[in-house]
C-alpha cells in the first residue's frame, strides 16, 4: 500500500455558520479478518512462543508456497527493525525540536536509551524490560528518530503529578504503581512520578513503520523526557517504590491485514512472590481517562494472583483528577477540587491506615468515582484462558497468531511478497533465503 | 459501493469555548487539512485534533455519539453530513441582527458543536477498534470520560480502512456561538447532558 495521498477533500467549509472539512479514500481497503487456520496450528505446535526461537513451518497442502511464520520481535532483531516496511518512514507525529531541557543535543543519547532508562536500585533491575529502548541499536531507526512531545501528554503529565504527590504522601515504601496508559501518556506520566517513584519500563516490542503498536512514538516521548528521568534520578533515593510503566496499546485490537506488522507484545510484571520481597503490599493500577475500571486482558491472571496472595490491587482513573472550575489554578485535584483531594486516602481505604501507617482521617470517603469499587476478578480472556502450568505469569500463551508476522517468498520477481494468506506481511524477495 | 461499513459519529457542545484557544486551534487545524492526505497524513491530523480537544473535556456539556453498523451505516453517515453541511444553505437568511438579539437574550453561555464523523469498512481493523473502544455499559454511555474515550479513538484507527471521515465546527465565526436557547430547540434534542 502506497502512503501517498489516499484521501481527497469532497467538501470544505470556512465561514461564519460552519467550518469542516469531508475527505474520501479513493483506496479504501476492504480486508475483512479471516480465520487464522495456519497460525491456530501454529500456536498449538509452538506452545507458549515464550522464547525468541524462530518457527519454519511449511504452510498448508494447497498453498505452493513456503512460508516463515516468526515471533515479530525476532524477526526484527533477525532481519531489521523495519523489516518488510519498504520505503514507509516512521510516521512520528507532534515531533519536537527540544528535548523536556530545552536542548537540541538529544541525539547525543539515542543508542544509549536502554541504559540510561534503566532503574539504579538493583532490586528492581530484574523487572526492567529493555526491548523498546534497545532497538536504538538500529542506526537506521537512529536517524529517523526525534523527541515526541504530545499535547495529550501534558495532560497526562499534570494529573499524573497530582496523582503521584498524593500516593507518595508519608513513607509510601510499601506502595508500588503501574501505570497502563498510551505509549506516549504512560512516558509523560512516568516522568511526573520519578519525582517520588523508581520508573520500570516494561515496553516489549519494536517499532515498525507499519506496526499496529505505534512503539515508535513512546520510543520518541522516552527521548523527549529523557533528562527529566536522568534529573530526578540522581535525587531519588534507592528505597523509593517503583512506578512499573505499561504502554496500553500493547494490545491493539487487531486482525489480518498484510500490510500491518503486528508489533503487539503482552506485559510482564514482577510476580506476587517478586512484589512482596521488595516489600510491596499495595498496588495502584492507573489507567487514562475514560477507560473502564478493569485491567487489560493480559493482567487479569497476574491481578487476581496478587489479590490472593494478599496484596491490594486499586484501580485510579488519571480522568479522577481534574481540574477544579472554580479555581484558575489549573491545578489537577483529586475529584476535581481540593476538599475531595484531602479524602483520596480516606476513600481508597476507609477502614485502614494512611500508607504511613498513620490512622486515616476519619472524614467520610468519597465514593463517587467507579474507580473505587474496583477489585480484580478473574473473568475470561484471550489470554487467561490459555494459561497452564497453575501459576499465574507462567506458561502463558498468546492467543493464535499474537504478536506473530508471516513472511513469504514471493516467486515473482522483485516485488513485495503480497500475499494471498492473511495475517502474513511482505517483504522483498532476494535478500531472503528461507 | 457495498453495505459493509460501520459509522461512528460524535457530537459534542463545548461551553464557553470563548474563554480560551480551544476553538481558534481547532478552526487553523481544520483550514489547514490538505486537500489530499497520505494515511499518514490522515491519522497525525486526527492525533492532534483530538488531542485539542480533549484538552477541552471539562467543558463538554451536551453530546451524541453512536455506532452502527451494516446497511443503515453509510445511509447514517449521508444523513449527518447532509444536514450539517446544509446549514450553509440558510447563511445569509440566518445571520441577522434577530439571531443576535436571541442569543443575547437567552443566555451568557455560548456554546461550539464539535462533531467527527467515519464510515469504516466493517470487519477491519478499524472496526475492531471501534467495538472495542465503544463497548461501554450503557450507564456510562453519557460520562465524561465515556467521551474522552470517544474523541481519543480516531488517533487509533488505521486509516486504510477508513472509507470517508468529517470533521465540523458549528457556528465557524470563531467569536459567535450557539446559546443555550438554541440547544432547547427540537433541532438539538438528541443532545443529552455529559454527566
Amino acid at each position: 500500500v502506497s502512503d501517498a495521498a489516499e484521501f481527497l477533500l469532497k467538501f470544505s467549509a470556512d465561514g461564519d455558520e460552519l467550518v469542516g472539512a469531508r475527505w474520501w479514500n479513493y483506496s479504501v481497503r476492504v480486508e475483512r479478518h479471516f480465520p487464522r487456520r495456519d497460525l491456530a496450528k501454529l500456536a498449538l505446535v509452538g506452545g507458549g512462543l515464550a522464547t525468541a526461537a524462530l518457527l519454519y513451518l511449511a504452510l498448508d497442502d494447497d498453498d505452493p508456497d513456503e512460508a516463515e511464520i516468526a515471533e515479530a520481535l525476532a524477526l526484527q532483531q533477525r532481519e531489521g527493525w523495519d523489516i518488510g516496511g519498504g520505503t514507509t518512514a516512521l510516521n512520528l507525529v507532534e515531533t519536537s525540536p527540544v528535548d523536556v531541557a530545552g536542548s537540541t543535543e538529544w541525539g547525543r543519547d539515542v543508542a544509549r536509551l536502554a541504559t540510561l532508562l534503566e532503574p539504579r536500585p538493583l532490586r528492581l533491575k530484574p523487572y526492567y524490560v529493555s526491548t523498546l529502548f534497545q532497538s536504538t541499536s538500529q542506526r537506521t531507526l537512529r536517524e529517523q528518530l526525534r523527541p515526541v512531545h504530545a499535547a495529550s501528554a501534558d495532560v497526562a503529565h499534570a494529573r499524573a503529578a497530582a496523582l503521584s504527590e498524593l500516593i507518595a504522601e508519608g513513607a509510601a515504601n510499601d506502595v508500588a504503581v503501574i501505570l497502563d496508559l498510551p505509549g506516549e501518556e504512560a512516558v509523560a506520566a512516568a516522568a511526573a512520578f520519578s519525582r517520588h517513584f523508581w520508573p520500570v519500563f516494561g515496553f516489549g516490542n519494536w517499532p515498525h513503520p507499519r506496526g499496529v503498536v505505534d512503539s515508535h512514538q513512546t520510543l520518541a516521548a522516552a527521548l523527549y523526557y529523557l533528562p527529566r528521568f536522568q534529573e530526578t534520578a540522581a535525587q531519588l533515593g534507592p528505597d523509593r517504590p517503583p512506578v512499573f510503566v505499561l504502554d496500553a496499546a500493547r494490545l491493539t485490537p487487531y486482525a489480518d491485514d498484510p500490510n500491518q506488522f503486528d508489533n503487539r507484545y503482552l506485559a510482564k510484571l514482577p510476580s506476587a512472590e517478586n512484589l512482596q520481597a521488595l516489600g510491596v503490599k499495595r498496588l495502584f493500577y492507573v489507567r487514562a481517562a475514560g477507560t473502564e475500571p478493569v485491567e487489560l486482558d493480559d493482567l487479569n491472571d497476574e491481578f487476581v494472583a496478587f489479590e490472593a496472595a494478599g496484596l491490594e490491587v486499586r484501580f485510579v482513573s488519571l480522568g479522577d483528577l481534574k481540574t477544579d472550575e472554580r479555581t484558575a489554578d489549573n491545578r489537577y485535584y483529586w475529584g476535581g477540587s481540593p476538599y475531595s483531594h484531602v479524602l483520596f486516602w480516606p476513600s481508597y481505604r476507609p477502614y485502614g491506615t494512611g500508607f504511613d501507617g498513620r490512622p486515616a482521617p476519619s472524614t467520610q470517603p468519597v465514593r463517587a468515582f467507579r474507580s473505587l469499587d474496583y477489585r480484580p476478578v478473574r473473568r475470561e480472556t484471550q489470554f487467561s484462558s490459555r494459561t497452564v502450568g497453575g501459576i499465574a505469569g507462567v506458561g502463558k500463551q498468546k492467543p493464535s497468531g499474537f504478536g506473530l508476522v508471516s513472511l513469504r517468498q514471493d516467486r515473482s520477481v522483485g516485488s513485495v511478497g503480497a500475499s494471498r494468506r492473511s495475517g502474513s506481511f511482505g517483504r522483498f524477495t532476494g535478500s531472503y533465503s528461507g | 459501493m457495498s453495505d459493509d461499513y460501520t459509522f461512528f459519529g460524535v457530537q459534542i457542545a463545548l461551553r464557553d469555548f470563548q474563554k480560551d484557544d480551544v476553538r481558534a486551534r481547532l478552526h487553523a487545524l481544520i483550514r489547514e487539512g490538505s486537500e489530499a492526505q497520505a494515511l499518514h497524513e490522515k491519522r497525525a491530523f486526527w492525533k492532534r485534533l483530538t488531542a485539542i480537544v480533549n484538552e477541552a473535556a471539562p467543558a463538554f456539556e451536551r453530546g451524541h455519539w453512536d455506532l452502527i453498523r451494516g446497511s443503515k451505516a453509510e445511509g447514517e453517515f449521508e444523513t449527518w453530513t447532509s444536514e450539517i453541511e446544509g446549514a450553509l444553505a440558510s447563511e445569509p437568511e440566518e445571520m441577522g441582527a434577530a439571531t443576535d438579539e436571541v442569543h443575547r437574550l437567552s443566555s451568557e453561555r455560548y456554546y461550539v458543536l464539535v462533531t467527527f464523523l467515519f464510515l469504516v469498512v466493517e470487519g477491519s481493523n478499524s472496526d475492531l477498534t471501534l467495538g472495542e473502544r465503544c463497548d461501554i455499559p450503557e450507564k456510562a454511555w453519557r460520562t465524561r470520560e465515556t467521551f474522552q474515550r470517544l474523541v481519543a479513538t480516531p488517533a487509533l484507527l488505521n486509516f486504510a480502512n477508513v472509507r470517508a471521515d468529517a470533521v465540523y465546527l458549528l457556528p465557524g465565526n470563531d467569536s459567535d456561538g450557539l446559546s443555550t436557547f438554541d440547544l432547547a430547540t427540537a433541532d438539538y434534542a438528541y443532545l443529552e447532558p455529559i454527566d
